[in-house]
C-alpha cells in the first residue's frame, strides 16, 4: 500500500492538478478569470475616460430608448448611455471592494496569527474579540452605522472588510495548529529561524497564499452585492454617480412602463459579476486542493 | 575532567490533564509528569542513547534541551549555560550549536520549497554566502549526506523516506552544530535503509566529532551508535551505563525485559520476565516504584514492601559507571 503509494508520487509523468480538476471546476476558474478581467478593464477604461459616451451626456432626444447598435443596453430616463454607466459603475465598488479585501486579509491574518502561533492568553484575547464581532449581523451593523453616519461607501467598505476578518482568521487559524500538528512550525523554530520568517516565509506565504487568494475573490464579489444593495436602497453610492445598484433603482420606476431593459441589463450584470467572483473561488479552492494532494 | 558538552539537572515537564472549566483549575487536578527528575550527561564527542517505550518522555526531554519546551523544573545546561536563561540575542548561535532531528521524515520539509530552497534558508541563518559559493556550500552538505546534487531541485514530496532523513540531516549539518539531538532518526525507515542512514550518523560522528543525544525505542540500533545508553521508564531515567554494560548485564528488570522484547537479542543475556500492557495503560502509582506493576521480580520477591511504599528508587551506582534505581539490582547479591 505504502510502496504503490509513494511510487504515484515519484511518478514524473503524474498529471497536472488542473487536469485531474472537474471539467466543471475548469470552466467556473475560466468564467470567474474573465469575469476578473473584464472588471478590472472596465474600472481602468473608466478612469483614464474611455468610455463609449460621455458619463453624464445626456440627450433628451433619445430618452429611454430601446437597446441599439448605437446604445447596445439602450438609453436611461435622461437619455444616457446604460453601458457607459454600467462600465463606469465599476468605480463605485472596485477601490471599495478592495479596500474591504485588504482590510479582511490583513486583518484575519494578524488575528490568525496571534491565536493560532502563539496561543495562550492571546488566543483567548482574540477569539473574544472575533466572537464579538461574528456575533453581530453584517447587514444590520451596515444599516446601523448607516443611520448613525451617514458614511461614503469607503467607510461602509472598511466595516465590511472588519466584518470578514473572523472567517479569514479561523482560516489561518485552522491551518497553522494543522501545521503544528506535524511538528513543522517546531522544526522550522529548532533550526533558529525568527518567528517573522516562519510567521511570515513558511506559513502565510507558503501555506496560506492560496487561501488568501480564493478569500479575496470572494470578498470582491461580496463587495459587489453590498455596494449593489446599499446603492438600490438608496444608501450607497448616490446620484448622479454611477452605480450598478442604483441604475436597477433608477431602472424600476420604469418598469411597469414596459422598459425592462433599464433595469433587467444592470441587475444582469450584477448577477453574472457575482457569480463570476464566487464560482472562481469555489474552482480555485478545488484547484488548490488538488495540488495539495500532490 | 573534561567539561561535559551537556548537563541535565533534575529536569521535570508535568502536564495538567483534566483541566476545569473555561481553563479555571478547579483543584484536584490531575498531573502527567512527562519527564521527572531526569539527570545525565553527554562528553563532547559522546553519543548517549535515551532508550525506552513510546510515551514514557523520551522526546520531550529531548524538545526541553532545545528550547522548544520549558521544563517545570530543573535545568539543561549547554556548555554550562541554562538555555532557558540564553538571552535573545544568544539564541541563534545556541540554536545553531544545538540542532534536533524530527522523528517525522516530513517535519523539517516545507512542501512548498525545493530541497534547494530549504537547505540555502539554514546555511544562510549562520554563514554569509555569495550565489556561487552557496552553490558550492550545498553540494558539499549533500555530499556529506550522500545524496546525488540533481535532487537538490526536488520537492520533497518526491523524495523517498531515506532522502528525506538525509536532506534533513543536510539541514541539521547546514548550522554546523555541536551537538544533535536525533529523535527516533531510523523510525519509519524501510530496514535497508536504516542500516545506511546508521551507518552515515555513525561517520559523521566520528567524523567531526559531533556530540548526540539518539532517542530511540529501537535497541538494536541504540546499541550500535551510542557510546552509553540511559534507559527511561514513564518519566525517570532507571538504568545507565556504557552500551556493552547494559547490554551484558542489564541491571533493571525493566531493561532486562526490554532487551527480551528484542528479536535479536544477544546470547547469554540474563532474562527476567516480559513486559504485558501498554505504557499508555498503565495508572501510575503514586508511592513505591513506579515499575513495580509489570516487574518480574517484585512478583517473583512476594511484592517485597520496600517496592510499596516510599518514594521511587534512586539511581544507585551498582558497579563503576553503571548505575541502577531498583532496590533489587539483577546481577547482584547471588
Amino acid at each position: 500500500m505504502r510502496h504503490t503509494f509513494t511510487q504515484r508520487k515519484l511518478d514524473a509523468a503524474a498529471p497536472h492538478p488542473w487536469k485531474r480538476l472537474r471539467r466543471m471546476d475548469r470552466a467556473f476558474i475560466v468564467y470567474g478569470l474573465v469575469v476578473a478581467v473584464l472588471v478590472v478593464g472596465c474600472y481602468l477604461c473608466s478612469l483614464v475616460g474611455w468610455l463609449p459616451y460621455q458619463l453624464d451626456g445626456m440627450d433628451l432626444n433619445h430618452m429611454n430608448e430601446a437597446p441599439s447598435l448605437g446604445h447596445p443596453f439602450g438609453t436611461d430616463n435622461m437619455g444616457r448611455d446604460i453601458l457607459t454607466r454600467i462600465i463606469a459603475g465599476t468605480q463605485a465598488f472596485f477601490l471599495p471592494g478592495l479596500l474591504a479585501i485588504v482590510i479582511a486579509l490583513v486583518g484575519g491574518s494578524l488575528a490568525g496569527v496571534l491565536g493560532g502561533y502563539y496561543g495562550g492568553f492571546t488566543d483567548k484575547l482574540t477569539s473574544y474579540l472575533l466572537n464579538v464581532i461574528d456575533s453581530i449581523p453584517k447587514f444590520v451593523l451596515l444599516l446601523l452605522v448607516i443611520a448613525i453616519f451617514k458614511p461614503d461607501i469607503y467607510f461602509i467598505m472598511i466595516i465590511v472588510g472588519a466584518t470578514n476578518i473572523p472567517t479569514v482568521a479561523s482560516f489561518i487559524k485552522g491551518k497553522i495548529l494543522f501545521l503544528k500538528g506535524r511538528d513543522f512550525i517546531e522544526a522550522a523554530a529548532a533550526l533558529g529561524l525568527s518567528d517573522l520568517r516562519i510567521i511570515f516565509k513558511h506559513i502565510l506565504y507558503h501555506h496560506c497564499l492560496p487561501l488568501l487568494i480564493i478569500q479575496a475573490t470572494l470578498g470582491m464579489g461580496e463587495a459587489i452585492l453590498i455596494e449593489a444593495s446599499l446603492s438600490y436602497l438608496g444608501f450607497g453610492v448616490q446620484e448622479p454617480m454611477a452605480s450598478w445598484g442604483n441604475l436597477v433603482a433608477a431602472g424600476n420606476n420604469y418598469v411597469l412602463q414596459g422598459v425592462f431593459y433599464y433595469a433587467a441589463f444592470p441587475a444582469l450584470v450584477i448577477m453574472l459579476a457575482i457569480l463570476g467572483f464566487y464560482l472562481l473561488g469555489d474552482g480555485l479552492n478545488n484547484l488548490f486542493e488538488e495540488e495539495e494532494r500532490g | 575532567m573534561v567539561k561535559p558538552i551537556l548537563k541535565i539537572k533534575n529536569l521535570s515537564k508535568h502536564f495538567a490533564l483534566g483541566r476545569g472549566l473555561g481553563g479555571l483549575s478547579l483543584g484536584g487536578e490531575k498531573l502527567l509528569k512527562a519527564v521527572d527528575g531526569v539527570s545525565f550527561e553527554i562528553a563532547r564527542g559522546e553519543v548517549l542513547g535515551l532508550v525506552g517505550e513510546s510515551g514514557c518522555g523520551k522526546t520531550t526531554t529531548g524538545k526541553m534541551i532545545v528550547r522548544l519546551l520549558g521544563p517545570t523544573a530543573g535545568q539543561a545546561l549547554f556548555e554550562g549555560q541554562d538555555v532557558q536563561r540564553i538571552p535573545r540575542r544568544g539564541l541563534s548561535e545556541f540554536r545553531g550549536a544545538v540542532q534536533m532531528i524530527f522523528q517525522d521524515l516530513d517535519a523539517a520539509l516545507n512542501p512548498k520549497m525545493k530541497v534547494r530552497d530549504i537547505l540555502a534558508e539554514a546555511v544562510r541563518l549562520g554563514e554569509r554566502h555569495t550565489k556561487q559559493s552557496l552553490a558550492k556550500r550545498l553540494r558539499e552538505l549533500f555530499s556529506m549526506v550522500n545524496l546525488k546534487p540533481s535532487k537538490l531541485e526536488n520537492y520533497p514530496t518526491s523524495l523517498s523516506g531515506g532522502e528525506k532523513r538525509r536532506v534533513s540531516l543536510a539541514r541539521v549539518l547546514a548550522r554546523k552544530p555541536r551537538l544533535i539531538i536525533a529523535d527516533e532518526p531510523l523510525s519509519a525507515l524501510d530496514l535497508s535503509i536504516q542500516a545506511q542512514v546508521a551507518n552515515l550518523l555513525k561517520d559523521l560522528q566520528k567524523e567531526y566529532g559531533l556530540s548526540f543525544l539518539l532517542i530511540s525505542h529501537d535497541l538494536r540500533m541504540v546499541e550500535l551508535l551510542s557510546h552509553r545508553i540511559a534507559v527511561m521508564y514513564l518519566g525517570r531515567i532507571v538504568e545507565t551505563a556504557s552500551a556493552a554494560e547494559i547490554v551484558r548485564r542489564p541491571g533493571h528488570p525493566y531493561t532486562s525485559a526490554l532487551w527480551t522484547s528484542t528479536v535479536a537479542r544477544k546470547k547469554g543475556a540474563k532474562v527476567v520476565g516480559q513486559l504485558r500492557g501498554d505504557v499508555f495503560e498503565l495508572e501510575r502509582p503514586d508511592e513505591g516504584c513506579v515499575f513495580r506493576s509489570r516487574c518480574a521480580v517484585y512478583q517473583k520477591k512476594g511484592k517485597p514492601k520496600q517496592c510499596r511504599v516510599g518514594a521511587d528508587p534512586e539511581l544507585r551506582q551498582v558497579r563503576k559507571g553503571h548505575s541502577v534505581a531498583c532496590h533489587f539490582p539483577l546481577g547482584k547479591g547471588k
